[in-house]
């Protein structure tokens, strides 16, 4: 299944968020637009709430890139 | 004593183990770990038994695991995590598919079915997290459900490992 796009009011794509949202049974994501400059967010936080094995949990989060105009996270590899 | 004995011996443990720690994954390997490998085994928590396993024992696939432990050998698997990491025991047997079951999912108050798919061993698995039925079926296994079952997604099996102690390799 297709990860969740985040898309820009113009439509276009400035990344992904990791699980589906909000359910991605038997999670749940939560998503928090922080880090606010000019209306703007500049970081997105995900916690995930998960009753399997590896538990609740803080994803990593998104950071804004204005260089690649796109959301990804430290963990990505073209970051 | 003959592999069948070996095999008999160590699903017993399994059995026992099972029974007596359904709330705790460390507890019930501890448990396999003194009556197979060491009666002085010392008890670990399951990221320090990881952060052991990997230093002391034989990191082993999935498949190489199925076979020792159908000879009676014990192999480990697990996955570190933030507080509570998760351990297993690869309980003899034929490899099965994961899922097959139904599990509860809070937020829409429903049962929900986990499609069968894949070939896994099976394991011998209890979880801290496992209060009730409405809790995440696929940690409790005494050989019924699968290695991958307690984790439950592909991108989070992937990171598990599987571990033998070097002595008991046959």
């Amino acid at each position: 299944m297709p990860n969740p796009l985040l898309l820009s009011p113009s439509g276009e794509a400035r990344g992904s968020l990791p699980y589906n949202f909000p359910d991605d049974p038997p999670a749940t994501l939560r998503v928090t637009f922080a880090e606010w400059r000019s209306d703007f967010p500049h970081r997105i936080d995900l916690y995930l709430s998960d009753p399997r094995a590896s538990g609740n949990r803080a994803l990593p989060a998104l950071h804004w890139s204005s260089k690649e105009k796109k959301f990804a996270s430290d963990q990505d590899g073209d970051s | 004593m003959s592999a069948d004995d070996d095999v008999k011996k160590l699903k017993a443990a399994c059995d026992k183990a099972y029974t007596a720690n359904l709330s705790s994954c460390s507890n019930a390997v501890w448990d396999v770990l003194k009556e197979i490998v060491n009666p002085r085994e010392p008890f670990r928590q399951a990221n320090t038994l990881i952060d052991y396993l990997l230093a002391n024992w034989k990191t082993v696939t999935m498949d190489e695991g199925v076979d020792l432990a159908n000879k009676g050998v014990v192999v480990v698997g697990g996955k570190k995590a933030s507080g509570h990491g998760h351990v297993v025991i690869i309980y003899p047997g034929p490899k099965k598919p994961c899922g097959g079951y139904q599990y509860w999912y809070k937020p829409a108050k429903k049962y929900l079915f986990l499609t069968p798919k894949g070939s896994y061993a099976l394991a011998l698995s209890t979880s801290i997290a496992a209060h009730s039925s409405l809790d995440w079926p696929g940690t409790l296994s005494c050989g019924d459900k699968t290695v991958w079952d307690p984790w439950g997604r592909d991108d989070e099996f992937a990171g598990v490992k599987f571990w033998t102690p070097k002595a008991q390799l046959p």
